[in-house]
């Protein structure tokens, strides 16, 4: 998954685009405890709360544009697991709206982690 | 765990049921998620036929 083009997408939105905020979930080792995670999910739904969300944030927020990726399969602890990255004419809105749908994918993607 | 429900009911299950608590009953599941056409819904609702009805385990990702 490259951050950069998440960027450069969401930079070419507009040329008043002056902030890009990006979150990403990374896998945690837990103390050394963990070997990693299997992620899971319902491919149908993911797709239409992604595509919700994106839709409900521009609306919500005064932003150019958001960016949603969760990767799917086995991973280990300090590989890149989800990205949401959103565009804005500055960073306070950007900041809001990213914060927004991250707690939002959280509570409504069909996605499950199993411990490894 | 999406696959551990899985394993346990198969993948696609017949049951009959007029609304979501029902269908809950009669596959012995207290706590799921139910989705009927992709849309989380609650116990009242009632499915019809040709629904797409997902029962899962409560979400944990991202």
């Amino acid at each position: 998954m490259s951050v950069d083009r998440l960027v450069e997408k969401l930079n070419a939105i507009s040329p008043d685009v002056g902030a890009v905020v990006v979150f990403t979930g990374i896998v945690r080792s837990e103390g050394g405890k963990l070997k990693g995670l299997e992620y899971e999910t319902y491919t149908k739904m993911l797709e239409k709360v992604v595509d919700d969300l994106k839709g409900e944030a521009v609306r919500r927020f005064p932003v150019f544009g958001v960016e949603i990726e969760q990767k799917l399969g086995t991973f280990e602890p300090g590989e890149v697991t989800f990205v949401v990255a959103v565009a804005g004419r500055h960073r306070q809105e950007a900041f809001e709206a990213c914060r927004w749908v991250v707690d939002e994918f959280k509570r409504r993607a069909p996605v499950w982690k199993k411990e490894l | 765990m999406f696959a551990k429900f899985r394993e346990m009911f198969g993948k696609e299950v017949d049951v009959e049921a007029g609304t979501v608590g029902e269908l809950l009953k009669k596959l012995g599941i207290e706590d799921a998620v139910v989705a009927v056409n992709l849309e989380v819904v609650g116990e009242d609702f009632r499915i019809r036929e040709g629904d797409e009805v997902a029962v899962m385990p409560r979400f944990n990702g991202g």
